[in-house]
């Protein structure tokens, strides 16, 4: 296993904690991470909405078309949450001030909407754009804006172009050190935006389509959901692909979204992407490695060690933490339970998949892209579906199948090799 | 007493450690202070502290790990795969009282 784990480290760990580690990938994983406080609050308001909906009193009226329509505006916002949250992750590595390269990043995200500023009859201004600007679908925009004031602003403070504030009271410090890059990075926004007349939301939109073509196929939803697991093998925490597939999914979501919303059914034939971030967080079943299904075998293993890891493990699997099982049991470095835990996610979303193509079930439309929630409910919410559960209630059903052979064998192997390293064997 | 911030990927796998380390520490009737956290927030959090532990879910992290606790002069601690695993705060109690001797 030594030998094994030094090829491992070589061939993929050391490049992938590079990549992992690559400034630019760790602050956009960690500002997905910091929106979903506002993901969660609007998830709950969808909560309520479909409760509401449930009463007969309720379920035309004006009032659940108000209700719904705070959800939403709380949804529509979270590029702008995603751009502040990506730009302060960044200025946190790079030790500058959080709030000032965030504010920075909010108004190169606005300008990059190009906006029209136009005054009214009563003279007052307003400004208009569309609203998925500021949402979902503007994720890609955001992260450009988030990075772009993050970079600049260390940029200029490593090479000590900043305003010297000598005499400057400390509070007033950090004004004067970002005015340099704070005008730059403004102003290059506005050069990109109004001056050469780029619209970045136009050119995603337009990108959207082909990256879909490849990161939306039967072939390119494989590899990614059959990643994490992959990852996590070899000791990487998978949150940082997400950094990649992330803008797209988000942005394949929403379009749903909006189509919902338009009160078409999500089919493909309606125009719905199958793959998006909604059908990923449904693959999310007891963690990366849908293992799920495995905790649940090992409550009934007639081995005690691997008993009692399950005992341990249930409540964090049910809310899809797998680390207990990963390093306890453990999975990590283990070779025998190597073949389950990349298969059982590659199953799972090749059903997924079929099952949504063919319309068995609704495809996800629905922002609630909760991590830490029991895995039927989130599919619940996600596609506002009972066979969606039962969808997922079905995989887990394979997965145990899929795990069961293999944690036979590993706790053959693994008290074997434990009597043989002298160790106590706890069976 | 025991000041410990414990930093894992996102702060919840090891919020589920942290309950197990407080039930340690309490079954010998000692006293701890202790957090669960996401990597990136070590900064924010270490200032209050006098022992990092650190979950094998993060070790791609390491260097900065280390870097951020050196600046503050902790030695940061990692957690074996099998105690966090297993969940097991007897363990991990061991290696906090061990580290202060």
């Amino acid at each position: 296993m030594a030998q094994e784990k030094k090829w491992f480290e070589r061939a993929f760990v050391q490049p992938m904690s590079r990549f992992a580690n690559f400034r630019i990938i760790k602050s956009i994983s960690a500002g997905f991470q910091s929106g979903v406080s506002i993901l969660m609050v609007g998830a709950m308001l969808s909560v309520l909405s479909i409760v509401l909906g449930w009463l007969p009193a309720v379920s035309a009226s004006a009032f659940l078309t108000k209700f719904n329509a705070v959800k939403d505006l709380v949804f529509g916002v979270t590029g702008l949450v995603f751009t502040y949250g990506i730009a302060a992750a960044n200025a946190k590595l790079n030790k500058t001030d959080q709030q000032a390269v965030g504010f920075l990043a909010i108004a190169v995200f606005f300008i990059f909407m190009k906006p029209s500023i136009t005054v009214d009859e009563n003279y007052t201004s307003v400004f208009t754009t569309p609203f998925a600007r500021f949402g979902m679908q503007a994720v890609f925009v955001s992260m450009v804006a988030g990075i772009w004031a993050g970079e600049v602003s260390a940029f200029f403070k490593r090479h000590g172009w900043i305003m010297n504030s000598e005499g400057v009271p400390d509070i007033a410090k950090v004004w004067f050190e970002n005015l340099i890059a704070g005008t730059f990075i403004v102003l290059s926004a506005w050069v990109v935006a109004d001056v050469l007349n780029i619209n970045l939301h136009t050119i995603f939109n337009n990108l959207l389509t082909p990256l879909m073509g490849i990161l939306g196929s039967f072939g390119g939803w494989i590899l990614v959901v059959s990643l994490p697991p992959l990852l996590f093998y070899f000791g990487i925490h998978p949150a940082s692909i997400m950094s990649l597939v992330g803008p797209v999914y988000y942005a394949a979501l929403a379009n749903n979204v909006q189509l919902l919303a338009a009160g078409l059914t999500p089919t493909v034939a309606n125009g719905f992407f199958v793959v998006n971030m909604g059908t990923l967080f449904l693959m999310n079943i007891g963690g990366a490695g849908a293992t799920l299904g495995l905790n649940i075998l090992m409550l009934f293993s007639k081995n005690g060690t691997t008993k009692k890891l399950g005992q341990l493990a249930i409540l964090p699997s049910i809310l899809n933490i797998n680390e207990p099982i990963i390093f306890g049991l453990p999975i990590l470095y283990n070779p025998v339970l190597f073949v389950p835990f990349v298969l059982g996610n590659f199953v799972n979303a090749a059903i997924a998949y079929v099952a949504l193509d063919m319309g068995s079930v609704a495809i996800p439309s629905t922002y609630s892209l909760l991590t830490y929630l029991p895995a039927p409910l989130t599919a619940y919410l996600l596609t506002q579906d009972i066979k969606a559960v039962i969808l997922i209630f079905g995989l887990i059903a394979i997965d145990m199948l899929i795990w069961a052979p293999f944690l036979r064998i590993h706790e053959k192997t693994f008290a074997i090799r434990k009597s043989t390293d002298g160790r106590k064997v706890t069976t | 007493m025991y000041q410990v911030l414990l930093v894992c990927q996102g702060g919840m796998s090891s919020s589920f450690i942290v309950k197990k380390i407080r039930a340690a520490f309490k079954n010998h009737n000692e006293e701890i202070e202790i957090h669960a956290h996401a990597g990136m927030e070590l900064v924010d959090y270490i200032d209050a502290v006098d022992t990092v532990l650190v979950a094998p879910n993060i070790l791609y992290m390491w260097d900065d790990v280390e870097s951020i606790c050196k600046n503050h002069g902790i030695e940061p601690i990692t957690i074996p795969l099998e105690h966090y695993g297993n969940m097991d705060g007897e363990a991990i109690r061991k290696i906090i009282i061990g580290s202060k001797e």
